[in-house]
């Protein structure tokens, strides 16, 4: 029964923020004088219910489900790697720069090379913020957060340098070779990589639950000087988190890089980022996998769907920024309401100000 | 009482919110009702190998950046007006995925203002290209012309390439600002501004979004513009460029620029989108010029823009939307439409905004600059003048500009 309790609370807490979301963005499209409802079952409609939009949002999910890994395994660690999104961004920048120097290879030894390449950078990456948490105690919020700064500023001065394509009229690298392109299967948009997303979702799903080191994550995450005591070195499972953390982020990067975008341009990540939405399907999914992989499709949906929002109404496709910014409110109230309690004290405060009213 | 008064209040408000929901849902009906009748309309009315009408994909500076996508949507409009086309402004990041569900959907002329041409022409992650995909639609692209095989032959029948010969009118531009800063003490009243004068005034500062052959085009020829004045008056700038001032921080551009007027130069170009708002402001807070882009941007701060470099994407637009509409799209297909100085598309203003701030002993000199002008477009059009186009990968020589240097170039 309390079990049951639970994942209702559960399916209550994804639920609640998405819907109460979708009818704010409603009323504004009411506001604007159009269909709400039109708009929205074209997005669904389209982006879910249709094999060639279904497939291509699943083919968007694929980095946010790495990124909302990525997040969500630090998170838990109550570890903040904000750093997400430059290590994608620069793990792809160097995937993309092996998709076009290195040629002649068979396609498979080239993609493989290239995701390594992403997978390497994005830990090498992780690991300055790692080493300065785990030995020195710097705040790896900081750290982190400030190397995104640093990353968009070294790939702005290498795409416009050294790796810049001349013959573009704006600024990209030259496009990676044909053999380091994941292949679309039978025409559509879906590539290898989802697939390639769903054994790390697979791997992490038994990292999460099963293994000791997932138990160890949760610990930290609660109290890292108990776990301390208790024999941890936590300093090592910081690096570790970390690592993987960077790890997962450049394999992002590179994928997406090189079933989507195919060279770098400094849009590359969009706006806001990949490892922005990750951060916000990692919270959205409760920092749990499953979550997450739901998270990441419907959040894959809104994205895919607000293209066919611009093409098939007369929505602007900013729409869905803003269903995405109530989003976000909303689930940082929850954040918030789960580190401060925020309700508790708030139920506290009107039965004391009710409670005075009787006395009167 | 509080606790009653807390309640009503919470009442009051959800009665608000759902009375408002449901407002949505009635006026909904009737636009959806509408929406289907027009969309009825649409279909009768038009022939049956015109689609659903001409579809445009902005880049990403979005629909209302006053320039670029603005004169694109513009020309659209006088299309609407004028040939009663029906248009779709797409607003995307997903350039492909955008063309191909346009093209799905059955528009056969669709404009993308965005660079991003892989899929479109090479076809990339072993499809198609998407240009091969649909053979009935046209594709019209801006800037650059991907569209040649490595034997120079035409890749695909079905796409357009438009270029401007936006180099010639920065080099416009760039004579412009040197005749007027040789003269400006004649031209205008020293009460109103406060130019740098001799030697140390001999500065022009330039703003760029990126460093791209898209932007460096407009600087380089804006630098030979300004040599050419220099070298027949005999006199030596300096260039002070910067090339990373993205297209977004206003206030980082009037940072920048301010920088170039206190050093002394009276005129900064930028050609950064809406960078350029910033150095507007900062032009008229130091008394001294600047030069706009794309779209005629003269009145924005009058008497402080000198002049803007226009990159008119109206006409290209409205002219293959005439095509469109008379079935004779076989005069584009395949080909790259350029346009010149003498085509409107591209040039610099016609000077009027700034012409009202001259004073009345100022105005022989200025009718003589003006003149010069137009013997330096004359010469640039029958070729005596050849100025450097880097959009189509001509390389610049900065030695050759004997006097002007580019310190930081």
């Amino acid at each position: 029964m309390k079990k049951n309790n639970t994942l209702l609370k559960n399916i209550f807490n994804v639920l609640f923020p998405v819907i109460s979301a979708l009818i704010l963005g409603g009323i504004i499209i009411a506001a604007i004088g159009e269909n709400p409802f039109l708009t929205y079952s074209v997005m669904i409609k389209k982006s879910l219910f249709s094999l060639d939009g279904l497939l291509k949002t699943l083919h968007f999910a694929a980095p946010l489900i790495l990124t909302g890994l990525a997040i969500a395994i630090t998170f838990k660690a109550n570890i903040f790697n904000m750093g997400v999104e430059g290590q994608a961004v620069l793990g792809a920048f160097f995937a993309g720069v092996v998709g076009f120097t290195v040629k002649g290879l068979p396609p498979v030894l080239h993609i493989t090379l290239c995701v390594l390449t992403g997978i390497v950078v994005g830990m090498l990456f992780a690991l300055i913020p790692a080493l300065l948490k785990a030995y020195f105690n710097v705040n790896e919020m900081v750290v982190t957060l400030m190397l995104n700064y640093v990353v968009v500023e070294i790939v702005k001065f290498l795409s416009q340098g050294v790796f810049k394509d001349p013959a573009s009229g704006y600024v990209s690298t030259y496009p990676i070779a044909e053999s380091a392109m994941f292949k679309k299967i039978f025409g559509s948009n879906l590539t290898v990589f989802f697939f390639i997303a769903l054994i790390v979702f697979g791997i992490m799903y038994i990292v999460f639950n099963k293994s000791k080191l997932g138990y160890e994550v949760k610990a930290i995450g609660k109290n890292p000087e108990f776990s301390e005591a208790t024999g941890m070195n936590v300093s090592k499972k910081i690096i570790i988190i970390m690592l993987i953390s960077g790890a997962i982020s450049g394999l992002a990067g590179a994928g997406f890089l090189m079933s989507e975008k195919y060279r770098f341009t400094l849009d590359f990540s969009g706006s806001p980022g990949l490892g922005w939405d990750g951060m916000l399907i990692a919270l959205l999914g409760s920092h749990n996998p499953v979550g997450i992989l739901v998270a990441a499709v419907f959040y894959a949906a809104l994205k895919t769907g607000s293209d066919y929002i611009g093409v098939f109404t007369n929505v602007p496709k900013d729409i869905v920024g803003v269903i995405q910014g109530i989003l976000i409110l909303l689930l940082s109230v929850k954040f918030f309401n789960e580190k401060f309690y925020l309700f508790e004290k708030v139920k506290l405060l009107w039965k004391k100000s009710s409670s005075t009213d009787f006395n009167k | 009482m509080k606790k009653i008064t807390k309640k009503l209040s919470f009442l009051l408000a959800l009665i608000m919110l759902v009375s408002m929901v449901f407002t949505g849902c009635s006026d909904s009906k009737a636009g959806d009702s509408s929406a289907s009748s027009t969309n009825a309309a649409n279909s009768s009315s038009g022939t049956a190998d015109l689609g659903p009408g001409i579809a445009l994909i902005t880049s990403a500076a979005g629909p209302n950046d006053k320039g670029y996508n603005q004169s694109a949507i513009a020309g659209l409009e006088k299309a609407k007006n004028d040939l009663e086309m029906n248009y779709k402004v797409v607003e995307t990041t997903d350039i492909p995925g955008s063309l191909t569900q346009l093209a799905g959907a059955g528009y056969k002329l669709i404009f993308s203002l965005e660079y991003n041409f892989d899929a479109l022409i090479k076809g990339v992650g072993g499809s198609k290209p998407i240009a091969e995909q649909y053979p009935d639609t046209t594709f019209v692209i801006f800037n650059d012309n991907p569209n040649v095989n490595d034997d120079g032959s035409v890749k695909h029948k079905n796409v357009v390439s438009v270029l401007f010969d936006v180099h010639e009118a920065s080099f416009m531009a760039g004579a412009l600002a040197t005749l007027v800063n040789e003269n400006a003490a004649k031209l205008f009243n020293s009460a109103d501004y406060s130019f740098t004068s001799g030697d140390a005034g001999r500065k022009v500062g330039f703003l760029g979004g990126s460093k791209s052959n898209g932007i460096t085009v407009f600087g380089y020829g804006f630098a030979e513009g300004i040599n050419y004045v220099a070298k027949e008056l005999n006199v030596n700038y300096t260039f002070y460029s910067d090339y990373n001032a993205g297209f977004s921080d206003s206030a980082a551009g009037a940072t920048k620029a301010n920088t170039y007027y206190s050093d002394g130069a009276n005129i900064v170009y930028a050609v950064a989108g809406a960078v350029g708002d910033g150095v507007d402001a900062k032009a008229k807070e130091v008394k001294k010029l600047s030069i706009e882009v794309d779209a005629n941007k003269d009145a924005n701060q009058p008497g402080n823009i000198l002049t803007s470099v226009l990159k008119n994407t109206e006409v290209p637009v409205y002219e293959i939307a005439k095509n469109f509409k008379d079935n004779a799209m076989d005069k584009v297909n395949g080909k790259v439409l350029s346009y010149n100085l003498s085509s409107g598309a591209t040039g610099i203003t016609d000077l009027s905004v700034i012409e009202s701030k001259i004073t009345a002993d100022g105005k022989a000199k200025w009718d003589e600059i003006k003149g010069q002008l137009q013997a330096i477009s004359e010469k640039i059009a029958s070729g005596e003048i050849k100025v450097t186009n880097a959009q189509a990968g001509e390389k610049f020589e900065k030695t050759k500009l004997a006097n002007l240097k580019m310190p930081n170039d």
